[in-house]
C-alpha cells in the first residue's frame, strides 16, 4: 500500500504529461482543421479531391501506426524526431483530418442562403466568408471541437506505447517496480482518465443542445 | 346506450390546464365534428379517449370500457378505436399493404394470408390497391393519409377518431381523403373528427361540438351551430372562419 | 521486405479475427444496453447509463491493460480471471465500442419521430412489438452511418492488441523490425493495409445506407 501512495506523485506528473501532449496537439489540429477546412470549402472539386485523399489517409491509418512510423520509421528517412514530438506530430495529423471535416461542414451548413444574401449586398467573397460565414459556423463548430479535445485526450494514451511518460506510461513503468500494486494503479488510471473526459463530454453534449 | 360516454373529463400537462370538464356523449353512427380555435384541447379530446393521454378526472366509457378501470387494458381500447393522425404516421419502412397489415398479425392474431386478404380489401376501399407495394415516401399526403385510414379501419374498429386529418396537406388534395371519410359516414361508422373543413362539418356531420378553452362551449345538429350560433364565442369563431 | 510478407498476412488474419468477434460484441451490447437505456425499470436504466459513460470516456488501451495486468491482482479472485492476451484484448475493444453502440443505438431510438410512437400505440401494438416492428428497424437505419463510423474505428483500434503482445499484423510487424529493421517501409505497408481496410468498410457502410433508406 506505501508502495502505491509512493507512486501517487509520478502519477500525477504522468497526467501533467498527458495534458502536455492532449493540448498541444489539440491547437496544432485546430490550425489544421481551419486551413485545410476553410481550403476545401471554397475550391473546386478538382483541387478537392487530392486534399480529400490525404485527409481519408489520415482518418484511416490507425492512430498507433502513424505513431510508430513516425518515431520509428522517420529517422531511417533522416527526420529524428523526440517522442513527445512523434506523439504531438501523429495525434494533431489525425485529429486535423477530423477537425477540417468538421471545420467544412460548418462552413457549408451555413454558406447556402447567407451567402447569397451577402453577395446581394456586394461584399467580396473573402468579405463574406470573414464577416457573416465563419462567424455563424464558429457557432456549430464548437460543439465538434470540444468532442474532438476529448478524443485525443483519449488517444493520448497511445503515446505511452513509445515511451512518452504519461499517465498509462508511468502507471506501467510503477507496476513494473511493484507487481502488486497493478490493480490500485491501473483503477486510479482509469478513474483519472474518466474524470478528465466525462467533464469533457458532457460539456460537448450540452453545447450542442443549447446552439442546436 | 351512447358509443361514448365523457364525464368530467379533467386533463393538464404540468400547470396547463388543457380540458376543464368535458361532457361528451356520442351514438353509434353519429358523425361528430369538433371544431374550436388551436389550442382548445380538441386533440387532446381525441387522446383521452384511446388513452394515448392517461385523464386526470372524469371517465370516459367506450362501448361499454372505461378508461380509468386498471382491469381494461390498452389493447381492449385500441382494438375498438382506430385514430388517424395530421402527420399521417405511416411507418416509412413498410409498404402500404404492410403498414395496414401489422395491427391484424400482431394484435388481432391473423394469418399472413387473412391479414393480406384484408388489407387489400382495405386498400381498395380507399382507392389505392394499386399502391399495396409502395413505400410511403412514394406516395402523395392524400394517398399515405389514405393508407393511413385502411390502416386503422383494419383492426375494425367500432370508432374511428380523425385529428385534424387533413390539415397537413394542400387544399387540392384534402379532398379525396374528405371522400374516403365521407363513404365512412355513409355507411353509418362511428366517427369522432377534430376538423378544420367546416364544410365537411356541416354536410357530413351529426353532431357538432364547438370547444374554446379546454371546455365544451355549444354542441348540437350542424345547422343549429352554424347557421344559428347562441354562444358569443361560437359567433366570433364562425364568422372568421366561415 | 519481401520475406515478411506471410509473416503479415498472418497477422492479418488474426487482425480480422479479432475485429469480427469485437464487431459482434460491441452490437450484442449496444443492442442489450440500448434496451436497458429505454426499458421501465430505474435500475436497468442507471446501471446501463454507468456503464455507457463510464466505458466511452475511457481510453480502450487503458481497459485493455485493465483487464490483462489489474484484473489476475484481485484479493481472492483475480488468479481465476487471468484471461488469455488475445481475450483480454478484444473484450476491450468490446467494452469501449460496445458503450458508443449503446449510445448511438440510444440516440437513433430518440430520434425516431414521436408520431410513430403513437400510432404504434394506436393500433394497439403491445410494448414489445411497438419495439421490434416499429422503433428498432427505424433507430438501426437512422444509426447506420455513426454504426459504421464505430465498426471502423473498432477496426483500427485492433492495432492495440499488439501493446500486450498479442501477434496481429501490427504485432507482426513490430516483431520483424524488432529482428531485422526496415521499420519506414514496413510501417507505410501496414498502414496502407489498413487505409484499404477502412476504405472498403466505408464503401460497404455508405451501400447498406442507400439500400436501407428511410425517404420521409
Amino acid at each position: 500500500m506505501m508502495s502505491y501512495l509512493h507512486a501517487l506523485p509520478s502519477l500525477a506528473h504522468g497526467l501533467g504529461t498527458t495534458f502536455l501532449v492532449s493540448i498541444s496537439a489539440m491547437i496544432l489540429a485546430v490550425g489544421i482543421g481551419f486551413v485545410l477546412g476553410i481550403v476545401r470549402s471554397q475550391v473546386p472539386r478538382a483541387i478537392d479531391l487530392p486534399i480529400l485523399a490525404v485527409i481519408e489517409f489520415f482518418r484511416g491509418i490507425p492512430l498507433l501506426v502513424l505513431m510508430y512510423f513516425i518515431f520509428f520509421g522517420l529517422p531511417q528517412l533522416g527526420f529524428k524526431t523526440g517522442q513527445n514530438a512523434a506523439a504531438i506530430a501523429a495525434l494533431c495529423l489525425y485529429a486535423g483530418a477530423l477537425g477540417s471535416e468538421i471545420v467544412r461542414g460548418a462552413i457549408v451548413s451555413i454558406s447556402g442562403g447567407q451567402t447569397e444574401a451577402a453577395s446581394a449586398l456586394g461584399l467580396s467573397r473573402v468579405q463574406i466568408l470573414a464577416l457573416v460565414v465563419i462567424p455563424q459556423a464558429l457557432r456549430r463548430m464548437l460543439p465538434p471541437f470540444v468532442g474532438l479535445f476529448a478524443l485525443i485526450v483519449e488517444s493520448s494514451s497511445l503515446s505511452s506505447l513509445i515511451n512518452v511518460t504519461d499517465l498509462l506510461q508511468t502507471a506501467h513503468q510503477n507496476v513494473e517496480r511493484d507487481n502488486d500494486i497493478a490493480l490500485p494503479v491501473y483503477l486510479t488510471v482509469l478513474v483519472a482518465y474518466f474524470a478528465v473526459n466525462y467533464p469533457i463530454s458532457l460539456v460537448s453534449q450540452r453545447l450542442e443542445k443549447r446552439l442546436a | 346506450m351512447p358509443m361514448l360516454a365523457m364525464s368530467g373529463v379533467r386533463k393538464a400537462f404540468g400547470t396547463n390546464v388543457v380540458l376543464k370538464d368535458i361532457n361528451l356523449a356520442v351514438d353509434p353512427g353519429e358523425v361528430c365534428c369538433i371544431i374550436g380555435p388551436s389550442g382548445s384541447g380538441k386533440s387532446t379530446v381525441l387522446r383521452c379517449i384511446n388513452r394515448l393521454v392517461t385523464i386526470d378526472a372524469g371517465d370516459v366509457v367506450i362501448d361499454g370500457l372505461s378508461v380509468i378501470d386498471p382491469a381494461v387494458k390498452d389493447v381492449d381500447l385500441r382494438r375498438r378505436v382506430g385514430m388517424v393522425f395530421q402527420q399521417f404516421n405511416l411507418f416509412p419502412h413498410m409498404t402500404a399493404l404492410e403498414n395496414v397489415t401489422l395491427a391484424p398479425r400482431k394484435v388481432r392474431g391473423l394469418s399472413a394470408d387473412a391479414a393480406n386478404a384484408l388489407g387489400v380489401t382495405l386498400l381498395e376501399k380507399v382507392g389505392l390497391r394499386e399502391k399495396a407495394q409502395s413505400y410511403p415516401a412514394q406516395l402523395s399526403g392524400g394517398q399515405q393519409q389514405r393508407v393511413a385510414i385502411a390502416r386503422a379501419l383494419a383492426m375494425e374498429p367500432k370508432v374511428m377518431l380523425f385529428d385534424e386529418a387533413t390539415s397537413a396537406l394542400d387544399p387540392e388534395i384534402t379532398g379525396e381523403v374528405l371522400a374516403v371519410m365521407k363513404a365512412l359516414a355513409s355507411e353509418h361508422t362511428t366517427m369522432i373528427c377534430v376538423t378544420h373543413e367546416m364544410g365537411f362539418a356541416r354536410e357530413v356531420g351529426t353532431h357538432v361540438v364547438f370547444m374554446d378553452g379546454g371546455l365544451i362551449v355549444e354542441e348540437g345538429p350542424p345547422h343549429a351551430i352554424f347557421d344559428a350560433p347562441q354562444a358569443e364565442r361560437t359567433q366570433a369563431f364562425l364568422s372568421k372562419v366561415l | 521486405m519481401r520475406d515478411a510478407a506471410p509473416q503479415l498476412a498472418h497477422g492479418f488474419v488474426l487482425t480480422l479475427q479479432i475485429a469480427f468477434f469485437g464487431v459482434i460484441g460491441a452490437l450484442a451490447v449496444g443492442v442489450i444496453g440500448a434496451a436497458m437505456r429505454v426499458s421501465t425499470s430505474r435500475a436497468a436504466r442507471v446501471a446501463a447509463t454507468a456503464f455507457t459513460e463510464f466505458f466511452r470516456n475511457t481510453p480502450p488501451l487503458v481497459q485493455i491493460y485493465f483487464l490483462a495486468f489489474a484484473i489476475p491482482k484481485i484479493p481472492g479472485i483475480g488468479p481465476h480471471l487471468i484471461l488469455p492476451s488475445i481475450v483480454a484484448a478484444t473484450l476491450g475493444l468490446v467494452l469501449h465500442q460496445g458503450a458508443i453502440n449503446i449510445e448511438i443505438l440510444r440516440a437513433g431510438l430518440g430520434a425516431v419521430p414521436a408520431g410513430q410512437r403513437e400510432a404504434a400505440q394506436a393500433l394497439g401494438l403491445s410494448r414489445i412489438d411497438e419495439l421490434r416492428s416499429v422503433l428498432v428497424p427505424q433507430a438501426v437505419r437512422i444509426s447506420l452511418p455513426a454504426l459504421g463510423n464505430n465498426v471502423i474505428s473498432l477496426f483500427k483500434n485492433t492495432t492495440l492488441v499488439a501493446s500486450i503482445g498479442v501477434l496481429d499484423i501490427f504485432g507482426e510487424a513490430n516483431d520483424i523490425i524488432a529482428t531485422i529493421l526496415v521499420s519506414a517501409e514496413l510501417f507505410l505497408t501496414v498502414g496502407v493495409v489498413y487505409v484499404i481496410c477502412v476504405a472498403l468498410l466505408g464503401a460497404l457502410f455508405r451501400a447498406l445506407e442507400r439500400k436501407f433508406a428511410l425517404a420521409r
